[in-house]
């Protein structure tokens, strides 16, 4: 016997289980159809479909130009090209400001626009040779679209001027103090000190609800990119654990652990949060194994490694248990029911 | 129940004089599968996929270091412990079953899917040993993927994509490209298993909406037929003849048709003419030699037609990938490829343009 409280049986039904109880008899075809027509109205799928098409269209338009200008076509005169992306951007901001800013057509044409400055600093670059390095061209790029971007109030805009902004500093990381690519000590420090920001004016500008910035999304992806920042540095720390003597801990490694902790506390009182935190924990449950198997290999070796491996096997089975089961509890508690749909 | 008003569950159950469910009676047995299925948190299944995931590698190394350290070494042992594995996995996944509670324990679920993946993996490779050829790993995978199918339930189902999905594709065309299939059995696999694929996730598509436990078969199924139609990272379709692309845009273009028939039926007054629009895009980007393009566009109407953010996700990741695809591929010149891109965009933005009309005439 299973008492409702621990069902939710008030919760919103789902298509699936309107079609199950319908197949198994349990609901008649009026019902039936009843049902799916107040779950599913025809309009949404016109609103689905309508947006679809315009995301998908506006991507091929752009790709078209944008490999139209890579090309470097010589037999087009310098200032038509840059006229014409001039004309393209001045097109896409007119026809959103015609559009009103907060419609949905609109968002996309500032975005058009912002992808244009890109292709007229890429054009500018080629015609004019201007000898600058590829993370000015990402800086200037993200330092001109950051009008467009805040005329939006479109997260994916803020999205995309994120990745921009963060190409730009790991081409400058890479150029000022990469070792070869993808061997730049410090380059996550710089990417934490960058982004860490972003996310405390996200949460200040909670006090002002926006609807734009009350996305669900936003949170847990800002996190899930910052948490992804801070692990990668702090499990190669880990992993300096097996060397003879305790190697190197680092200063970026234990950032990125404390930037963990920090999240995690944050999102755990301070602004209560259960899908957040999952990522958080996962990085910090991935450090501490990294930590023990660095350890074990040092105090082991490879000559018992059947021991090693158990002892790993226990601890991960262990530490995913209690962490699920927290955030169970933490959902319980809180009431949250944030990302029940998958 | 209004018509505006979306229905709770306990709208939809039969006239009751009690708020308590009774796991024997098959209307509330089939409620509770939904709330377990449905009600968990996505953040919660990735937690344990990934979970699994690991233990299931840190298992499979301690038994391999077992066995070296006891001497046996042999490949019928590896069998041996891969089939006792799985036998544990099954046990664990009953007992999960057995568990009358809408939260079924998380040490059980995570168990049974680390005795299954790591059990899975000893069998396959044992009998691969046995026979002495690699590729019979992701063979002896999917048959066993195919023979515990109707053996175990719901809680190593995630277990089951992942081994379905993550090993063994790679590994069959792995197989395939660098020539470990005798040439002889090569089309034969190819064809018998993108057959089996198609003809699965049709059979899923018509079934799982009434049976939840199938959910994960779809998303495996439908990732499945994603990877083998055009894996960005190996060029499988190198190794297929004309024949073969036929075969696939046509099976893809009358799937997204039959799943169209589908839709439409949930707005009636416009059936005919989804249909007809519908039918006609998919066949043009069949014959136009683009049926991953098609592929992603139907598995996204299918994510949201049944409601499921992780179809609806990969068919919205995979449209800019096979976009790609289908450009780096075009025989054309670039500023050919560069207009056919802006006018496949117009034709698309049209498209848009046509709906919103049709909406605020709808509307007004």
């Amino acid at each position: 016997m299973i008492n409702t409280s621990d069902t939710d049986l008030s919760a919103p039904a789902t298509p699936a289980l309107v079609d199950a109880l319908y197949a198994a008899g349990h609901l008649d075809r009026e019902s039936h159809d009843r049902a799916m027509a107040a779950l599913y109205p025809p309009r949404h799928w016109g609103q689905w479909a309508s947006r679809l098409l315009l995301a998908v269209g506006m991507v091929l338009v752009l790709t078209g130009i944008v490999f139209f200008f890579a090309h470097n076509w010589q037999d087009i005169p310098p200032l038509i090209k840059l006229g014409g992306i001039q004309v393209l951007i001045t097109g896409f901001t007119l026809a959103a400001i015609l559009l009103r800013t907060d419609t949905l057509p609109a968002q996309m044409m500032l975005l058009a626009a912002s992808v244009m400055i890109g292709v007229f600093l890429a054009v500018f670059g080629q015609i004019y040779q201007t000898g600058a390095d590829a993370w000015q061209l990402f800086a200037g790029w993200a330092g001109l679209a950051l009008i467009w971007t805040l005329l939006s109030r479109f997260a994916p805009q803020w999205a995309v001027w994120l990745v921009i902004a963060n190409i730009a500093l790991v081409l400058w990381w890479q150029q000022n103090g990469g070792i070869a690519l993808f061997i730049m000590p410090g380059v996550f420090a710089i990417l934490m000190v960058f982004n860490l920001p972003v996310l405390l004016l996200f949460e200040a500008l909670q006090n002002k609800p926006a609807p734009w910035r009350q996305k669900a999304w936003i949170r847990p992806v800002l996190v899930t990119g910052l948490t992804v920042i801070a692990v990668i540095p702090a499990i190669d720390s880990a992993r300096s654990l097996a060397r003879p003597g305790g190697g190197d801990i680092g200063t970026e490694g234990m950032a990125g652990v404390l930037l963990l902790i920090a999240l995690y506390a944050w999102y755990r009182w301070a602004r209560p949060s259960v899908p957040t935190l999952a990522p958080v924990l996962l990085g910090l449950m991935l450090i501490v194994i990294s930590a023990v198997s660095s350890l074990l290999t040092r105090m082991l070796g490879f000559s018992i490694e059947f021991l090693n491996m158990a002892i790993l096997a226990v601890l991960v089975i262990g530490l995913f248990v209690l962490g699920i089961r927290h955030l169970a509890d933490l959902r319980t508690r809180s009431g949250d029911q944030g990302g029940q749909r998958s | 129940m209004s018509r505006s008003t979306p229905p709770t569950i306990a709208d939809l159950l039969p006239d009751r004089d009690d708020d308590i469910l009774h796991p024997g009676a098959g209307v509330d047995r089939l409620v509770l599968d939904h709330i377990r299925h449905s009600r968990e948190p996505a953040y919660q299944k990735i937690l344990l996929g990934v979970g699994a995931a690991l233990a299931a590698f840190f298992t499979g190394a301690m038994i391999a270091a077992l066995m070296s350290l006891i001497g046996l070494t042999s490949e019928f042992g590896l069998v041996v412990v891969g089939a006792v594995l799985l036998t544990l996995a099954l046990i664990t996944d009953q007992q999960v079953q057995a568990i009358d509670t809408a939260k079924p324990g998380t040490v059980h679920r995570l168990l049974a899917q680390v005795l299954y993946l790591t059990g899975a993996a000893c069998l396959a490779t044992g009998l691969a040993m046995l026979a002495d050829q690699f590729w019979m790993i992701p063979l002896a995978l999917v048959f066993l993927y195919a023979l515990t199918l109707f053996l175990f339930r719901n809680q190593v189902r995630a277990a089951v994509c992942l081994t379905l999905t993550l090993v063994t594709l790679p590994l069959i065309y792995h197989s395939l490209v660098n020539g470990l299939v005798p040439a002889t059995w090569a089309p034969l696999i190819n064809n018998a298993y993108l057959s089996l694929l198609v003809a699965t996730t049709a059979f899923l598509v018509h079934r799982s909406r009434s049976h939840a436990h199938l959910t994960l078969e779809l998303r495996a199924m439908v990732t499945a037929l994603s990877l083998l139609i055009r894996n960005p990272f190996i060029r499988v379709t190198d190794i297929l003849g004309p024949f073969d692309q036929y075969w696939i845009g046509g099976a893809i273009a009358l799937g997204t048709i039959a799943l169209l028939h589908l839709v439409s039926r949930e707005f009636p007054s416009r059936r005919y003419e989804v249909l007809a629009a519908g039918s006609i895009g998919a066949i043009a980007l069949a014959a136009l030699g683009a049926p991953g393009v098609l592929l992603a566009l139907g598995i996204l109407a299918l994510g949201y037609h049944r409601a499921d953010r992780f179809i609806t996700g990969l068919g919205a990741v995979q449209i800019p990938v096979f976009l790609f695809l289908y450009y780096y591929d075009l025989q054309a010149t670039l500023i050919q490829k560069s207009g056919l891109l802006v006018l496949g965009g117009l034709v698309l933005l049209a498209g848009y343009g046509w709906i919103s009309y049709r909406m605020r005439g709808q509307s007004s």
